[in-house]
């Protein structure tokens, strides 16, 4: 912007020095036009004697000598019929393009080595006899005068855009300054996090860089907590899996008991992993609509459990949304949809409705209905999912952790109508900055 | 049933090779996708098993193109990472089922079974003809509560041509479905087991399960009450 700036007015500063030479030259065309006419009204036919003006021309330039305004007359064949007392011991320029009679020509020539400029008029001049003969009449001009004036205006020019420049970088560094401070603040914050010695960027942006930041912060404490998870999830794997490797260590093992082990090694392993990839619940604000997933989920179902001939109903607008990461809602969906799907009769049902605290999303089905201790160990939070075993819960397990995270109230019941029913409440959406 | 195995973990394709011989199918198996991709296009199987993670094709691209080619066998995909987004991509690219590794053998032959079952129109593992009964889970088969000593081969003649009551099946599609692709096509075996069959089944000859139409293959004739 700054190198922009002098190279616009540079730009500028010609294109008005061509307009203001056109304008002076322009101008200078009609003075030698005004200077001709008032020529063609003093000159007169003198019989043997020629051309005369007598006392007739009144311009006393022409009669001043080498003033820097010069006429002469000329006959057809270029003979010289009369000339300004100016011009005495001036050559004037005997060869020149004689235009068609009543046309004008303006131009430059040189006169004694000088610049001049040029006013050119073919006219009919009728004598005593009544013979039309051409005459060229011709007003010479020092260019110099109009030369001093636009250098003139060049030096007035240049110290006036000069100073525009001057106070334009000036604004513009002042302007950039102020304009990219917060991002020089932020590039500072960013530092500070690249050498630990901050945890996050700090909240006092302009509102114009908030998302920005606040999209930033998000980021960096989902990252901060999928270290933490990765790091968890591993210390708890280890752990869990070293109990299972010691019974196996043991020789004295029956083939069911070794498979025993290898099962709950195997649930070990799948549970802590759908544990880690789960996105911890911090979306960058992206929403993943409810009913394609939901499509794609009931296909997938209707496919596994093909033989049942199962009926699942999906109840929702197109417009339904939660903002929740896609990998994590189809973790959390598909383990209740295939559990509904295995408890079910014949029907699955899938609604959502929206509410003050967020949108409520209705899994229920015809089977069995559940019993009220049931209900109760399925409320229960303190259960650890690697407890579980396979085909028991584990995919509950899974629920309960990302629904955690996530701050989605899960509600289990029964249903009116005979059956069991799991609510999901996701949480309302905070208002955007 | 002849069944085409896609497994790049050569002990693992040993041991399901051998496992789905054992239960009477004919296996057929590669280890990368681009033969996967071949042999299906390649060959009538009745089901493929198909790993996800395979070289040069992978599993799921392998079953698209299948898919895309027309190619109708049901497909159980064999999967290490059984999270939703995988199963749900999988089914997507045209799989009938799947199954997460590490799995139970018997969890594979089962679910091979009902998708074959299925594929073929029945629901259920148990198939009635009238007085003949066959049940597809346990290989077996009974006329009017008789048990029929069968063979491997036997058992799944007669359950191949079961499963397309009423339809002719030539001898060499009959071949095709019984015997991997090293089966020497020019033998008679399959005349012998047809004629055991019948023997088996309807030592009397009232049933008339199998008829054979010349120059065109065999038909079963029983159709299917229900249970």
């Amino acid at each position: 912007m700054i190198i922009a700036m002098p190279l616009l007015l540079g730009l500028t500063a010609v294109a008005i020095d061509k307009a203001y030479l056109s304008s002076l030259l322009k101008a200078e065309e009609n003075r030698l036009a005004a200077q001709f006419f008032s020529l063609l009204g003093a000159v007169e036919w003198g019989g043997n004697n020629g051309l005369n003006t007598e006392d007739r021309l009144k311009e006393p330039r022409f009669w001043q000598f080498r003033s820097g305004l010069y006429a002469d007359i000329r006959g057809s064949d270029g003979r010289q019929l009369w000339q300004s007392l100016s011009a005495e011991t001036l050559l004037l320029p005997e060869r020149f393009d004689a235009s068609d009679s009543g046309a004008e020509q303006f131009g430059e020539t040189q006169i004694d080595g000088q610049p001049h400029l040029f006013y050119r008029y073919r006219a009919l001049w009728e004598d005593d006899d009544g013979r039309d003969i051409p005459l060229t009449f011709s007003i010479y001009a020092e260019k110099r005068s109009l030369l001093n004036e636009r250098a003139q205006f060049r030096r007035q020019l240049a110290v006036w855009l000069g100073l525009v420049a001057l106070l334009s970088i000036l604004l513009v560094a002042i302007i950039q300054y102020w304009g990219l401070r917060p991002l020089r603040a932020l590039a500072r914050d960013l530092r500070l996090l690249e050498q630990g010695c901050s945890d996050r960027l700090s909240d006092d942006y302009p509102i114009e860089l908030q998302a920005l930041t606040g999209n930033l912060n998000l980021l960096i404490d989902k990252e901060r907590r999928q270290r933490e998870r990765y790091r968890n999830t591993l210390g708890d794997l280890a752990h869990s899996l070293k109990t299972p490797l010691a019974v196996l260590k043991n020789t004295h093992l029956s083939d069911s008991q070794r498979r025993e082990q290898i099962e709950r090694m195997d649930n070990i392993i799948s549970y802590q992993l759908r544990r880690a990839v789960n996105s911890g619940g911090h979306q960058l604000r992206r929403k993943t609509a409810l009913k394609p997933l939901l499509c794609s989920l009931k296909n997938t179902l209707l496919k596994v459990h093909q033989a049942r001939a199962i009926k699942i109903d999906i109840h929702i607008n197109d417009t339904d949304a939660v903002a929740l990461d896609e990998q994590d809602l189809l973790e959390l969906l598909g383990n209740l949809l295939d559990n509904a799907c295995k408890a079910c009769q014949r029907e699955v049902l899938i609604s959502a409705r929206n509410e003050s605290q967020g949108l409520l999303l209705s899994i229920e089905n015809d089977g069995r209905a559940l019993a009220a201790e049931e209900i109760e160990a399925l409320m229960d939070r303190g259960r650890r999912g690697d407890q579980y075993g396979q085909g028991q819960g584990l995919g509950l397990a899974i629920v309960r952790d990302i629904a955690d995270s996530c701050n989605i109230t899960l509600i289990f019941g029964r249903r009116q109508s005979g059956g069991s029913r799991v609510q999901l409440r996701f949480p309302a959406e905070k208002p955007r900055n | 049933m002849r069944v085409l195995i896609v497994e790049d973990e050569a002990l693992l394709q040993a041991q399901l090779a051998e496992h789905f011989s054992e239960a009477g199918f004919a296996c057929d198996r590669c280890g990368d996708g681009e033969e996967a991709l071949f042999l299906g296009r390649e060959y009538p199987y009745d089901l493929a098993v198909v790993d996800i993670g395979l070289p040069k094709i992978d599993g799921v691209s392998v079953i698209s193109r299948w898919r895309k080619d027309n190619i109708k066998f049901p497909v159980l995909i064999l999967t290490a990472r059984d999270s939703w987004q995988d199963k749900v991509k999988g089914l997507e690219s045209g799989a009938d089922d799947y199954v997460a590794k590490p799995f139970q053998i018997e969890e594979v032959l089962a679910r091979a079974n009902a998708l074959i079952r299925r594929s073929a129109g029945f629901a259920s593992p148990q198939l009635s003809f009238g007085a003949l009964c066959i049940d597809t889970a346990a290989k077996s088969a009974s006329v009017a509560g008789r048990s029929l000593e069968l063979t491997t081969f036997e058992y799944n003649a007669l359950e191949y041509l079961a499963m397309r009551n009423g339809q002719v099946v030539s001898k060499s599609e009959l071949t095709e479905h019984l015997y991997d692709q090293d089966f020497d096509r020019d033998s008679n075996v399959i005349e012998v087991f047809i004629a055991r069959l019948r023997k088996k089944i309807d030592p009397n000859g009232e049933l008339k399960p199998i008829s054979t139409l010349r120059g065109r293959g065999y038909r079963f004739e029983l159709g299917e009450t229900s249970n």
